[in-house]
């Protein structure tokens, strides 16, 4: 063996195998999940509504991103890519499932802090069951419109298709929404 | 309170702040005048509110579980330790495979005779009319003849001397 392919073996194998090397590469991964966490959860959850699955579908989704982690370090890039991969998956997990997919009730959803009464709990699975009832492509819009900070931009990141779509397919899902709520 | 049917479609647009400013003016000319599109937009604007207080309490309401960044890092750790390992059984198994495609096909690789490439073959290829072409009366197809001329030359047959004739008495 060259002395000059000895060399690139052994950085090679550096990269990957050296204690030092492996815990930053550890650490600026674990920093990256901790701020994107919350936002990859919930895209998977705003599929599949129960927080089970998403966090098998979000957890999966961060195991292909620590494998191709070296290309993705900026942090708006990799939340971006990991948020496609975890709803691609969630997506997948539903299909799946089909029929069988248990939700979460729509009170158990919400946060302790705010424990909604019985008008509200009737309210928010009125809501949610006339959203199953909307067209695929304007759920997962409205879906993913209503997590925390998400634009129209990074929802049409999210779902590979044109930002002026998603405001166009957003207006129309609120729109039906609004009216199956007044029937 | 049920809105007049030609304008309960814009008041869904207007109550969503979707018009253009054009239409804005004509849907606010008509409420000024239309005390039943005017109680149907205050309840289409209260259903807005709910519906969208309900949408936010379905998709952010759910919050991963305070351990998830910890499952997350050790299966990640758990996914690198196997695919540190990986490579030596790989390696090897890729390995054998190389050597014993190469022991399989190196001898029948050497067996076969040179095969002339495509080029090579359509340039001694010749078409079958070329020996149609060589049948008998070519010449004549291939040079009409003009004017005047004929298609074929007979020639006169040789003319018969006395010597012949005495010739043949003799013997």
């Amino acid at each position: 063996m060259s002395e000059s392919h000895q060399k690139a073996m052994s950085g090679y194998a550096d990269t990957w195998t050296s204690p030092a090397r492996a815990g930053e590469r550890n650490a600026d991964f674990g920093a990256r999940v901790a701020e994107s966490q919350r936002r990859v959860f919930q895209v998977a959850y705003s599929v599949l509504g129960n927080a089970a699955d998403a966090e098998d579908a979000a957890q999966e989704a961060y195991l292909r991103a620590y494998r191709r982690f070296a290309s993705l370090r900026d942090p708006a890039r990799f939340r971006a890519w990991v948020c496609r991969i975890a709803f691609r998956l969630a997506l997948n997990r539903r299909r799946a499932r089909g029929r069988q997919l248990v939700r979460d009730t729509a009170w158990q959803a919400t946060r302790p802090d705010s424990a909604p009464d019985a008008s509200d709990r009737l309210l928010l699975e009125r809501v949610r069951a006339e959203i199953e009832r909307l067209p695929a492509k304007l759920r997962a819009v409205l879906l993913l419109s209503a997590v925390e900070e998400m634009d129209s931009g990074e929802v049409a990141a999210v779902l590979a298709i044109p930002a002026g779509t998603v405001r166009s397919r957003l207006h129309l899902a609120r729109k039906r929404l609004l009216e199956a709520l007044g029937q | 309170m049920t809105a007049c049917r030609n304008w309960s479609d814009r008041l869904l647009d207007y109550a969503l702040g979707a018009l253009e400013a054009s239409s804005v003016r004509d849907v606010e000319a008509h409420l000024n005048t239309c005390p039943a599109c005017t109680a149907a937009l205050v309840d289409l604007r209260a259903r807005r509110d709910q519906m969208d207080t309900a949408l936010l309490q379905l998709a952010q309401g759910a919050e991963p579980a305070p351990d998830f960044r910890a499952r997350v890092l050790a299966a990640a750790e758990s996914a690198a330790a196997r695919g540190a390992r990986r490579p030596a059984w790989v390696g090897a198994v890729a390995a054998g495979a190389v050597v014993l495609l190469a022991a399989v096909l190196l001898p029948w690789l050497g067996e076969q005779p040179p095969t002339p490439t495509g080029v090579a073959t359509l340039s001694e290829w010749r078409s079958p009319t070329a020996s149609l072409l060589r049948a008998p009366g070519r010449e004549l197809l291939e040079a009409p003849p003009r004017l005047g001329e004929l298609y074929f030359v007979i020639e006169s047959p040789p003319a018969v001397t006395g010597e012949d004739k005495g010739g043949n008495n003799e013997s």
